[in-house]
C-alpha cells in the first residue's frame, strides 16, 4: 500500500495542457524529488496533489492517500491537507501573513492539525525543533531573517505531524549558507519523524543530497524517473543529459578582450534605510 | 515592538497635526482677509457715512495690522474664544457648537451605515467573484455612486415621509427637547449621505479582497487545513482592510465638511448651512471659526486613522513596510 499514489495526473488551463500523464508513488519515509526548469509544471503537480490548484485549472487523473481517493469536497480536502500533509513554499516572506505574529500562525496550524491523538503538540516544542527560540514566536515575518522565516514555515508544516512533507523550492529565496542549513533541517526532520518527502526543486545538488528517487519533468511530463544516483549519474534521456550538463559548474579559462577605460566608478557609496514616518 | 518607537511615532504624528492646523489657520485667515467685501460696510449698508464706518471698523478691531489680528485670533481660539458673530450677535463658539450637534451625529450615522452596508457587500462580491451576485452588487454600487445624494434624499422623503409617513420629511428638533425626534430627523439624511459612500466602500473592499485572495499567505493558510472561505476570513479581510482604512478616513472628512447640500434638502440646522449663510452675509469671523472647526475635524480624523494604522500594521512602526 502506497502512502501517496498519483496516476495519470493532468492539469489544463482551457486548451493548454500544463501537466500531462504524471504518475508517481511515495512510500512511508521515502524521499522523492521532482526536478525541472521554471514553468515545467512541478509546482502545479504539488498543488494538484494538495487540492490547491489556482482558479481556472482543470484536473484529471487520480490521487490516493493510503489507497483512498482524496475527497472532492473542499472542506474535507482542506481538513485532510491540514492533518496529513505539511507544505513549505518558496518565498517565506510572502507565504507568511504580515499582520500576524508567527507564533499565532503556527498555533493555528497546531489547532487545525490536531487529530485528537494522545500526543499533544505545543508551540515552544515546535519552535525548538526547527531551531527557533520562544521569543521568535512573538515576532512578525518582517522582523525575522529569511532563514528564520523558512524555519517558521517548516514549524507550521510540522504542526500536524504529517505523513507527507511537500517542499516546493524551499531554499530558492535563501542565500547559500542558509540554503544548506534549511536543507539539513528538512532532511533531519524527515528522518526523525519518518516523514515522506516530496521535494520540488530546480537545483540538482539539493535533490541529489536529499532524495533517493527523482523524476525529471519537462513540458509538464515526467521524462525520466529512477534512483537519484542512476538518473544523475547515467542519464538516459536527452533532456536529463542537458540538465545535468548545465548544472556542472566549471571555471573555464576564457580569453577576454583587454579591459578598456573606466565605464562606471563608485566611491564611498552608502545606502541607509530611514525609518518611515 | 518597542514602546519608545510607539511613543516617537505618536509624537511625530501629533506634531504634524499641530503644524497642519497652524498652517491652515494662517491660510484661512489671509484668504478671507483678501476677499472683497467689508463687514462694516455690510452691516451699515451702502449709504453709511465714512465716519460711522471707520468708527465701527475700529470697534470691530478691523483697523489693526493683519498679522496682529491673526495673532489675536489664534490666541483667543486657543482659549476657546472664537469671537462674536457680526450678524447673529452671538459668540461664534456657541453657534458652531449648536450646529455640530447636528452635523457630527449625522456624519457618524452616515459613516456607520456606509460601513455596515458597504464592507459586507464588498466581501460578498469578492467571494462570489464573476458570479451573478458579484455582478449584481457591482451594478448596484455603480448606480449608487452615480446618483446625486440630494436627489436620492428627495426620493427617500417621497417614499418614507410622504407616502409611508414613517419619518419626518425634514426639520430638526433639538436633542434636549426630544432626543427621539432628533434621532428620527437624522435617519433619512444619513441614508442619503451613506449611499454613495457605501457604494465606494463596497467597490474598494471587493478589489482589495480579490487582490488579497491571490496572496501567498492565503495559500499557506489553506495548506494548513483551511478552506478558501476560512482563509479569506481569518487572514484576508484584515489585510484587505488596510487600503480601506485610508478611504474611511477620507470619507468621514468628506461627510463632516460636505453635508451642506443634504442639510439644505432636509432643512437641518447643521454646520454646512451655517457657513453658507455666514458667507452670503459676509460674517467673516463666523466663516473663519467654522472653517477652522471643519479643518480640525478633518485633521483629527486623519490623525486617528494614522494611529489606527500603527495598531493594525506592525510593519509601519519598524519602517519596513513594503
Amino acid at each position: 500500500m502506497s502512502l501517496l499514489s498519483v496516476e495519470n495526473l493532468a492539469v489544463h488551463f482551457g486548451t493548454h495542457a500544463a501537466v500531462a500523464d504524471i504518475s508517481l508513488s511515495l512510500e512511508r519515509g521515502e524521499r522523492f524529488g521532482i526536478i525541472g526548469e521554471s514553468g515545467s509544471g512541478k509546482t502545479l503537480t504539488a498543488l494538484a496533489i494538495t487540492g490547491l490548484l489556482p482558479e481556472g485549472a482543470i484536473m484529471a487523473g487520480s490521487i490516493c492517500i493510503d489507497d483512498q481517493p482524496v475527497p472532492t469536497n473542499e472542506r474535507a480536502m482542506a481538513r485532510l491537507r491540514g492533518k496529513r500533509i505539511g507544505m513549505v513554499f518558496q518565498e517565506p516572506m510572502t507565504a507568511l501573513n504580515p499582520l500576524m505574529p508567527i507564533g499565532d500562525q503556527i498555533g493555528e496550524a497546531i489547532r487545525l492539525g490536531d487529530t485528537g491523538g494522545v500526543e499533544h503538540i505545543e508551540l515552544p516544542m515546535l519552535l525548538k525543533e526547527v531551531g527557533l527560540e520562544n521569543r521568535h514566536g512573538q515576532r512578525y515575518a518582517h522582523q525575522l531573517s529569511g532563514g528564520q522565516r523558512q524555519r517558521a514555515m517548516i514549524a507550521m508544516a510540522l504542526a500536524s505531524q504529517p505523513d507527507i512533507l511537500i517542499a516546493d523550492e524551499p531554499t530558492s529565496a535563501l542565500d547559500l549558507i542558509t540554503q544548506r542549513l534549511v536543507l539539513d533541517l528538512i532532511s533531519e526532520l524527515c528522518t526523525r519523524r519518518q516523514m515522506a518527502l516530496l521535494f520540488i526543486s530546480h537545483d540538482l545538488k539539493s535533490v541529489g543530497a536529499l532524495c533517493s528517487r527523482v523524476a525529471v519533468v519537462h513540458n509538464g511530463r515526467f521524462v525520466e524517473v529512477g534512483g537519484t544516483g542512476k538518473v544523475f549519474g547515467a542519464p538516459q534521456q536527452d533532456y536529463t543529459r542537458r540538465l545535468v550538463a548545465a548544472a556542472e559548474f566549471k571555471m573555464k579559462p576564457v580569453t577576454r578582450p583587454p579591459i578598456g577605460e573606466t565605464l562606471l566608478e563608485v566611491r564611498g557609496l552608502t545606502r541607509d534605510y530611514r525609518q518611515g514616518g | 515592538m518597542s514602546a519608545s518607537r510607539m511613543i516617537i511615532f505618536v509624537l511625530r504624528r501629533l506634531a504634524g497635526f499641530a503644524v497642519t492646523l497652524l498652517v491652515a489657520a494662517v491660510v484661512v485667515f489671509f484668504l478671507l482677509d483678501l476677499l472683497p467685501g467689508d463687514p462694516a460696510q455690510f452691516i451699515l449698508g451702502i449709504n453709511a457715512n465714512p465716519e460711522s464706518l471707520s468708527q465701527l471698523r475700529a470697534q470691530m478691531g478691523l483697523d489693526a495690522p493683519a498679522w496682529q489680528r491673526l495673532f489675536i485670533w489664534i490666541w483667543d481660539m486657543l482659549h476657546g474664544d472664537f469671537g462674536q458673530s457680526y450678524t447673529q450677535n452671538a459668540p461664534v463658539a456657541e453657534l458652531i457648537g449648536e450646529r455640530l450637534w447636528v452635523t457630527l451625529p449625522l456624519s457618524i450615522l452616515a459613516m456607520i451605515i456606509a460601513t455596515a452596508v458597504g464592507l459586507p457587500l464588498g466581501i460578498l462580491a469578492a467571494r462570489r467573484r464573476g458570479k451573478f451576485l458579484d455582478t449584481g452588487i457591482m451594478v448596484l454600487a455603480q448606480t449608487g455612486i452615480a446618483i446625486p445624494n440630494f436627489w436620492f434624499g428627495m426620493l427617500l422623503v417621497l417614499l418614507f415621509a410622504v407616502t409611508l409617513r414613517w419619518l419626518p420629511p425634514g426639520g430638526f428638533i433639538s436633542w434636549g427637547e426630544d432626543p427621539v425626534a432628533a434621532a428620527r430627523a437624522l435617519v433619512l439624511p444619513s441614508l442619503a449621505l451613506a449611499l454613495p459612500q457605501a457604494s465606494i466602500l463596497a467597490r474598494v473592499m471587493r478589489t482589495a479582497l480579490v487582490d488579497v485572495q491571490g496572496q501567498d499567505f492565503i495559500r499557506t493558510a489553506r495548506a494548513k487545513g483551511m478552506t478558501m472561505g476560512e482563509a479569506v476570513w481569518r487572514h484576508g479581510v484584515r489585510n484587505a482592510l488596510l487600503p480601506v482604512l485610508t478611504l474611511l478616513g477620507l470619507q468621514f472628512a468628506f461627510l463632516v465638511a460636505g453635508t451642506i447640500i443634504v442639510e439644505n434638502v432636509f432643512y437641518l440646522p447643521g454646520l454646512g448651512r451655517l457657513i453658507f449663510t455666514a458667507i452670503s452675509q459676509r460674517d467673516l469671523i463666523l466663516v473663519r471659526g467654522a472653517t477652522i472647526v471643519l479643518i480640525l475635524a478633518v485633521t483629527a480624523t486623519m490623525l486617528a486613522i494614522d494611529l489606527l494604522y500603527a495598531l493594525v500594521d506592525p510593519r509601519l512602526l519598524s519602517g519596513a513596510r513594503q
